[in-house]
């Protein structure tokens, strides 16, 4: 190695960052060159000068108060910006899910087979129909979650804005031909059983069948959420998929996240995270009709309630218990 | 102890606290880079405040898939600069040889035959004082780097390249640095060099 080698990798030597072969030939070249001694130590210094830190000031310790003031100011014009972008975003998807429900509903032969007036996006109501009449509740509350009709529901009944948990896809099943030509059906038994005859299906288990992909799939969502928590969000991942919920005064917090059953355990479980970590963690397996799932459960519910959520939870397509 | 994504999602769904923690976390950090850029206490007070007024307004945005700390930086960079842009503090250069080309050249200097010799402590101010004369691109990325103590990688997914550009860039950072430190002490007719030589 020169000393023109050696200007070349100096950063990266004083860095640490050369292989040791060129380390081994770097420092055998210092040891007899004063001018390559002298751009190493400098460039050391540079780097002490780079990293050093001491003359930061501290911060006022009142920072954190100031930012969170000054988000919470009425005055604050880009946060009132991002409401109106956000509201422009609302306003768009609730037209196309208005647009998407007339479409529908003109276009079903039989548009009576829904009970309107259940309310679809209250947790409690959801309850209550389901035990008085759990076939319709279940069916209505499939459809309506899917496919944009729930947030239909919303934009037209707009005094409970309280968002809903839409349903998540678990599977698809391939579609006899002579259904292909319906855009949107609900099987009964006999014709979920045509679709897939090895499935043990419910009576009141909702199908979708899409004709752009010429699929069917099966709607879930979670039911027997506690009432005080509302649906947030839900994000769909490749392979998972979360629902959020939160209380009205956002103290308590719940995830629900479904992934597909991959341990080779038989039999439902329930494993429950010692209480000291946090978040309080609680996870089971679910068999929903010929598919099994695993729920997460993740947030700051009460352990036992937490415990009780977890071993009750159903879905549209879960079997009574 | 809750991950920055976690808190993150928590703010989305409205808890005011999950954002004070955020804030609590990266503070300092935020603060840093805007104080090694700007080199003023209260201006760079002023920046950083913005700084988390712009990452609470756009955390719709944030995908929750990625690390927090490389999204957050960004938008400390790109805040300052910007800042920085508006008073003309800083010069619109970005990552290319334009700024190096001014001072080509430079190279062949009488090493190890000083004049005069500079005590440590003044060395280091002058680097220091060298350093607030980079251009702001260069000035990010060596703070990232050895005030933030961030990786190539780290850096690239801040800023947004790719991790051989980053190495470039350090490099390129460095020489110009260098190079001012020694145009400066060429107009003072100084050779530089450091004590015990």
């Amino acid at each position: 190695m020169n000393c023109q080698d050696i200007s070349k990798l100096i950063y990266q030597y004083c860095d640490g960052e050369v292989s040791p072969e060129e380390n081994a030939n770097i420092s055998q070249h210092l040891d007899f060159c004063p001018y390559c001694q002298y751009i190493c130590e400098l460039t050391m210094l540079e780097n002490e000068v780079l990293r050093d830190k001491d003359d930061i000031p501290h911060l006022s310790p009142a920072f954190t108060s100031l930012v969170m003031s000054s988000l919470q100011s009425p005055d604050n014009n880009n946060t009132k910006n991002r409401f109106s972008r956000f509201n422009r975003k609302v306003w768009l998807s609730s037209m196309t899910t208005v647009a998407a429900v007339v479409a529908l509903f003109l276009y079903l032969p039989h548009p009576s087979f829904f009970d309107l007036n259940i309310p679809l996006y209250n947790n409690a109501s959801i309850h209550e129909q389901s035990s008085s009449n759990p076939s319709i509740a279940y069916d209505s509350q499939t459809l309506a979650g899917h496919s944009n009709l729930t947030d239909s529901s919303k934009s037209v009944d707009s005094k409970d804005t309280t968002p809903v948990a839409p349903p998540i896809i678990i599977k698809t099943a391939p579609v006899p031909d002579n259904l292909l030509n319906q855009s949107l059906f609900i099987a009964t038994t006999e014709s979920s059983a045509e679709i897939k005859p090895t499935v043990t299906l419910d009576s009141s288990r909702s199908i979708y069948y899409d004709r752009a992909t010429e699929s069917s799939s099966i709607s879930l969502r979670p039911q027997n959420i506690p009432d005080r928590l509302n649906f947030v969000q839900t994000n769909n991942y490749e392979n998972k998929t979360v629902f959020d919920y939160t209380s009205i005064d956002g103290k308590e917090c719940l995830q629900i996240t479904l992934v597909p059953y991959i341990e080779p355990t038989s039999g439902s479980k329930t494993e429950i995270k010692p209480p000291e970590q946090d978040p309080l963690t609680v996870t089971k397996d679910i068999q929903i009709a010929d598919e099994k799932i695993t729920v997460i459960f993740s947030g700051n519910l009460p352990m036992e309630e937490m415990t009780i959520l977890a071993d009750t939870i159903q879905f549209p397509d879960t079997p009574s218990n | 102890m809750q991950t920055d994504e976690m808190l993150t999602a928590q703010t989305l769904r409205g808890e005011v606290s999950a954002f004070e923690e955020l804030i609590n976390r990266y503070k300092n950090s935020v603060f840093a880079i805007i104080y090694r850029m700007t080199g003023q206490y209260q201006e760079a007070e002023d920046i950083s405040q913005e700084v988390f007024i712009t990452v609470y307004q756009k955390l719709y945005q944030f995908d929750n898939t990625k690390k927090f700390a490389p999204w957050i930086h960004r938008i400390a960079i790109n805040t300052c600069i910007s800042a920085l842009r508006k008073k003309n503090k800083v010069a619109l250069l970005t990552f290319d040889e334009s700024f190096l080309n001014q001072h080509q050249g430079e190279e062949s200097f009488n090493y190890g035959n000083p004049d005069i010799v500079l005590e440590r402590s003044e060395l280091r101010s002058e680097i220091r004082a060298a350093l607030n004369e980079l251009p702001s691109s260069y000035r990010s990325v060596l703070v990232l780097r050895y005030q933030l103590d961030l990786n190539n990688q780290e850096i690239a997914d801040t800023l947004g390249l790719n991790k051989e550009n980053v190495e470039v860039k350090i490099h390129r950072a460095r020489k110009a640095l260098r190079k001012i430190l020694v145009h400066k002490w060429e107009e003072r007719g100084m050779r530089y060099e450091l004590p015990g030589y």
